[in-house]
């Protein structure tokens, strides 16, 4: 998920301090002479400290409670943790030796651990810790490293580690005369070995039941350091390859934005109308400009050969219309719909409207294009988008990114938008009432239960519509291995994990302590269904909500326990007027 | 529309005009073509600006809804009369925003002017 190309800067990766630390544990070329006592001692200590740091590793990953929680992968976590506290525990009392002589095993071993620590650190970057003890995310990259595949991957690497590692230790010769203390150590150490490779056995274990797949190992690799990209604005003389470097650290910078601000939905005051309706409507621009762009890159696509890649283009193309559509469904949901405060734009809200500019200047042959009426639209030569199969490939990764951070948002501001009725904090202009057909003072009244499930149904079906064209934006930059595959490989690995959000008959299930995973399969294709028909009825407009029937879609019932501030007041099933509000600062 | 003399009459004026400009845009945005954006974004802002008049103190109350009386215009005639109704939304909000209207005349002045520079005639 690194930027990259050619107007971008790539953060640090995990990759950079995994793939150093496997080097310090591999054997080096030529075996290591016979060892002396001070050096029996370095080397314990070493050994000591990579050990202590894999025991961290396998901590996290127990503490991340994904499904490498199950079966064998189970016990090699378990077996990790205890080999590393078995190595580390008597070496506690060691006095700290630094540095070691250099070309020694003990400095391999210390840069290992260092190397490992320093990694852990990286990863670190995107969670906290409440004061409760739970992990809380800081970015989209947080579910990824607590998912399943990933953690697979880290204790696999960790195992091939320990491997090298132990074959080092178990040849390592004592040099002659060795006093006793120092046969005692290298006894130790001949343990270590041991305990290393009881682990490394314990992880080919689990891979018979839950093989380690290539691409896991590379996403973990790509995990790059939690760092929030500059805010960019597009320069009339941006070449496409800045444009694109633009687009992707827009879309970061946006789905930390909205992710960040979904947190505080029940009680921000930034989160307004004004807010949403500017996102709506960008998004909306952003689709439009993303079909756009893939129709010029279709031309060229046949232009340059790649015929087969044109059929995914247009597809891609057709995708990004449908979002166009749904978003401008959800553009509407707003015109009568506010919130308790107003005039104030999101940080969200303002990245749309860069993204909408990037994908503009993407688009349109005009260097200062800007979403106002313009003497001209002309849309930008195909040439000069995509010269060659590499800028082409680089536009594709762009707009993967592009498509990805509108599938995001479909999905945060569903969320946000249940958060918001929870909390009553949703409005509608009594004049959108036709219950009110006679004069009323008051502009606003508490968005009855109808209104609110009207635009849960519309975020939703957006949420469902983004999905497919993020499937077929991943599809197109896969077939020319845009960089931004690893986008694919991280949803993939999330999905592994996610079973939930879990509806009401699967809950229930669950509650009353049925564990049959056929069962919960049936139960949860049922909620799914339930939702669905759910939706479609919303949608259709035949819904005539009765005052105390529960008719809203349950469409993410994992966030509906988000910090209710003022439970209900939103759902009174008759429209009620609002008798002190003071909306924003006139 | 926007004649008004007093301080309620043209905030309940301009609240209709933010609305009728809401429609009209909404109306035209199916075959908007390339003025999409300008459309759909002055469309966002003419609610915003709606909301801001509602939030005046002066503010009289909206009124009974209007009957619809739409009639089918070519996207860029839209625009062009959109352009013309937010300039003078502009003008009239911001004399009664320096005229002591408060805040919520200036803001709805703001987002009558983003109306205005969305789908101002080009040149």
């Amino acid at each position: 998920m690194t930027a990259g190309g050619r107007g971008g800067q790539s953060p640090a990766v995990f990759g950079d301090f995994w793939r150093q630390a496997a080097r310090l544990a591999s054997p080096p070329p030529h075996p290591d002479p016979p060892a002396m006592a001070e050096q029996v001692r370095h080397i314990a200590l070493a050994a000591a400290r990579s050990a202590a740091v894999m025991g961290r590793y396998a901590g996290d990953i127990a503490a991340a409670r994904s499904g490498v929680t199950d079966g064998l992968w189970a016990q090699a976590i378990a077996r990790a943790r205890a080999a590393t506290a078995l190595i580390t525990g008597p070496s506690r009392q060691e006095a700290a030796v630094a540095p070691f002589p250099a070309v020694s095993l003990a400095a391999r071993l210390d840069g290992y651990a260092a190397a490992l620590t320093y990694g852990r650190d990286l990863l670190h970057t995107h969670l906290a810790t409440t004061p409760d003890g739970r992990r809380r995310a800081l970015s989209d990259w947080a579910p990824v490293i607590s998912s399943a595949p990933v953690n697979r991957a880290l204790l696999a690497g960790l195992a091939d580690h320990a491997r090298a590692i132990a074959g080092q230790l178990a040849g390592l010769q004592l040099a002659a005369p060795a006093d006793p203390e120092t046969v005692a150590a290298w006894h130790r150490l001949q343990g270590t070995a041991g305990q290393l490779r009881e682990l490394g056995a314990a992880v080919q274990a689990a891979q018979w039941q839950a093989p380690v797949l290539p691409e896991h190992r590379q996403l973990l690799e790509a995990i790059p350091v939690n760092v929030t990209p500059v805010v960019q604005a597009p320069p009339p003389e941006a070449s496409v390859g800045d444009l694109c470097a633009g687009i992707i650290g827009t879309a970061l910078r946006a789905n930390q934005a909205r992710r960040e601000l979904a947190a505080r939905a029940a009680w921000s005051p930034e989160l307004t109308a004004d807010s949403m309706r500017h996102a709506a409507a960008s998004y909306v621009v952003i689709s439009f400009n993303a079909e756009t762009v893939y129709r010029v890159l279709a031309v060229r696509a046949r232009e340059l050969g790649h015929h087969g890649l044109v059929p995914s283009l247009e597809a891609a193309a057709d995708h990004a219309d449908d979002n166009r559509r749904a978003w401008l469904a959800v553009a509407h949901v707003w015109d009568h719909m506010a919130t308790d405060s107003r005039g104030y734009l999101s940080r969200p809200a303002a990245e749309a409207g860069r993204l909408a500019l990037f994908t503009g200047r993407l688009a349109y042959t005009d260097p200062a294009w800007t979403p106002a009426r313009r003497p001209s639209h002309a849309i930008r030569d195909a040439a000069s988008l995509a010269p060659g199969p590499a800028e082409l490939a680089e536009v594709l990764g762009a707009m993967h990114y592009a498509t990805d951070s509108l599938a995001r948002a479909a999905r945060t501001e569903l969320r946000t938008v249940r958060t918001l009725a929870v909390a009553g904090r949703l409005y509608v202009t009594t004049r959108s009432l036709p219950e009110l057909k006679y004069d009323v003072r008051r502009a606003y009244a508490n968005a009855p239960r109808g209104r609110v499930a009207d635009a849960l149904a519309a975020y939703a079906d957006t949420a469902n519509i983004s999905q497919a064209a993020l499937r077929s934006a991943a599809e197109v930059a896969a077939a020319v291995d845009a960089p931004s595959r690893m986008l694919s490989a991280a949803e993939h690995a999330m999905a592994e994990r996610v079973a939930a959000p879990r509806g009401r008959l699967e809950q229930t299930l669950l509650d009353l302590g049925v564990h049959d995973p056929e069962l919960l399969r049936r139960g949860a294709e049922l909620d799914d269904t339930a939702q669905r028909v759910l939706s479609q009825a919303h949608r259709s407009g035949q819904v005539r909500p009765q005052p105390d029937a529960e008719v809203a879609p349950e469409l993410d019932a994992a966030d509906v326990a988000a910090e209710p501030a003022r439970p209900a007041e939103a759902a009174a099933g008759e429209p009620e007027i609002d008798g002190g509000l003071e909306i924003g600062p006139g | 529309m926007l004649g008004a003399e007093s301080l309620p009459a043209l905030l309940a004026a301009a609240y209709c005009a933010f609305e009728r400009a809401l429609q009209a845009l909404r109306s035209a945005e199916d075959h908007a073509g390339h003025l999409l954006p300008a459309l759909v974004l002055a469309a966002a802002e003419a609610a915003s600006g709606r909301d801001a008049v509602a939030g005046a103190r002066s503010f009289p109350g909206p009124g009974a809804a209007p009957a619809e009386t739409m009639t089918s215009l070519a996207v860029i005639d839209v625009a062009d009369q959109v352009a013309y109704l937010s300039l003078a939304l502009v003008t009239r909000l911001r004399a009664a925003a320096a005229g002591g209207g408060g805040p919520a005349c200036a803001a709805a002045a703001a987002h009558a002017g983003r109306m205005y520079e969305l789908l101002a005639p080009p040149g």
